[in-house]
Parts: C-alpha cells; structure tokens; sequence
C-alpha cells in the first residue's frame, strides 16, 4: 500500500489489513502527533489499512 | 402625511454605507442577522487577531473576546491587533481598543480571563458561536463540549508554521471536534507565522459569515488543510465517532 508521510514523502509498505496504529509504529511516528487519512477520509488508528 | 418608521432591527444610513460591498451579498436581511449575532472569541492572539478585525468589520453585533495574557515583543510578527506601544498591557484592553477603533458600530467586550471549567458557563452566557483562536487542545475541548451542551457551532482553527487547519463543527450535525481529534497533540512552543493567521482566521470568519447568513457551504465534516510552503489548499472529510466520549450517546 502506498503511504504519503507528513513531509510528503511516498513509500510503499506490504501487507493487507494492517492496523493504522501499527503502521505508525512501523515508521516511528507518534500517533498524537499526525492525523491520518485513508482514502480521503480521516480514520482512527483501530482503522486497518491495506 | 408619511412618517418614517425605523425598527431596531432596520440598518442605519452609516450602517448600509459602511457594509454596502458585503450587502452584496447577503442582503440587508443578511446584514442585519449579523448585527444581531454575539460572538464569542477565545483568545487575542495570532488567530484571535484575524478573526476578530474581520468580524468587527463585518459587523458581528457583539463581540466577546478573552485573553488572560499581556502583550509579549514576540506576539508582534502575527498578533496584529496589538501594536508596539502595547507590550506589557493586557491583550483584552488592546484588542478592545483596536476592534472599537475598526468599528464603533458593534459592542465589544474585552475580558482578562483564563478560560476554564469555571468561568466558560459565564463567558458563552448569550453568546449564539464560538471561534476557537487558541493555541492548545485541551481548552479546544471545554470549548468543543460547550458547544455541544448549548448546540451553537464552534469554528475551529489551529496553525504551525506555514500550515494551518479549519473546521465548522455544527452540535447534532456534524462529528465533533473530538472525534476528529480524539487525542491531544503533544504540547510545544511551535512556529507561528502571521500569515498563516490571517489565512485560517479568514476562512474561520467566513465560515460564520456563511452559517449566520445561510449562505454557500459549511465545512462540515471537512477539515481544510492549508501548506503555505507549496500554496495548496486540501481536504480530508470525517465523521462521527459512534464511541467519541463527547457527543456520543455514550459519552454524556
């Protein structure tokens, strides 16, 4: 899946399903910090990705 | 024999002289629910500034604005309703001035106060919206969950930067502001351009400007995002939180 980071930066991670709050994780992000959308749509972190 | 009959309601010759390029509008009508509409400003600072000049302008009947601090030299790059030989007083009395002085056709009132638990039943009382200018989330709470207990609109707007965001949150229309934003952001002294006020703080007015007029389309459920580095403009839509502990049947 594609993620666009805060600094506009695009990577591309493998996986289905995976929960945004892993994916956070996964790059060192603080979740208090970002605001994540998916889609166009602003989700919650117990939202999955993927 | 015809005699003039002028209501209070009825705008002034000076009155439709002063706002004739907005009448355009809106209307007289439109003009005169403006007049008639009390708002309530948290905070004179950088947003504060902006959204408070365009409203006193606008001629928002009444204003309500409150700022427990004094004017700092390094408030001067954004914070324009104060000027130099302000540092050191009170921003309420600043800001009461400069509005007063914009327009002396509205009712400003200027508090010194830190808003709180306590006081913010006191600070809304007659107030129909709420413009968040501050500068942390958790009185953007309190003024979230005021506006959901009295159901008036609360037009949110944050900076940093070059970056800016805003939102209209409408009680038992749209999510609320913390559905969008369940949890705080970490506190920090953050970077503050002035003109990233003015951008936010514009767009803030001009979503109350559409509510009370009925006019255009409200941002709701859409948080605008602006990137001053690039001059872009996005939006991100969201909804309810069915769980969010502040409007939900739950959270009461």
């Amino acid at each position: 899946m594609l993620i666009v980071l805060p600094d506009g930066r695009t990577i591309e991670i493998a996986g289905n399903e995976v929960r945004i709050e892993d994916i956070l994780k996964q790059l060192f992000i603080n979740p208090e910090e970002v605001i994540v959308a998916k889609n166009g749509k602003i989700v919650p972190e117990e939202e999955t990705a993927g | 024999m015809c005699t003039a009959v002028r209501t209070d309601t009825m705008l002034s010759d000076a009155e439709k002289n002063r706002y004739s390029r907005q009448i355009r509008l809106f209307g007289e009508d439109g003009q005169e629910i403006l007049r008639g509409t009390s708002v309530f400003i948290a905070g004179a600072g950088g947003l504060g500034s902006a959204i408070s000049f365009y409203m006193a302008a606008a001629g928002f009947g009444k204003i309500r604005i409150c700022d427990c601090d004094s004017v700092e030299l390094s408030n001067l790059n954004r914070q324009i309703l104060h000027a130099n030989a302000d540092v050191g007083r009170a921003k309420a009395k600043s800001a009461y001035e400069t509005l007063t002085g914009i327009n002396p056709e509205i009712e400003v009132e200027a508090l010194v106060e830190t808003i709180s638990e306590e006081n913010i039943d006191q600070l809304l009382q007659g107030c129909d919206l709420i413009m968040d200018a501050m500068d942390n989330f958790p009185v953007r709470y309190l003024l979230n969950r005021s506006a959901l207990e009295r159901k008036i609109p609360l037009f949110h707007g944050a900076i940093s930067g070059y970056q800016g965001q805003a939102t209209t949150i409408i009680p038992g229309k749209t999510a609320c502001l913390a559905c969008v934003f369940p949890r705080a952001p970490p506190a920090s002294v953050f970077p503050a351009l002035g003109s990233t006020c003015g951008v936010i703080g514009s767009i803030q007015v001009t979503e109350a400007v559409k509510y009370v007029t009925g006019t255009g389309q409200l941002l709701e459920n859409r948080l605008l995002l602006w990137d001053g580095l690039c001059g872009c403009l996005d939006e991100m839509a969201y909804e309810r939180n069915a769980a969010c502990l502040m409007c939900s049947d739950g959270g009461h």
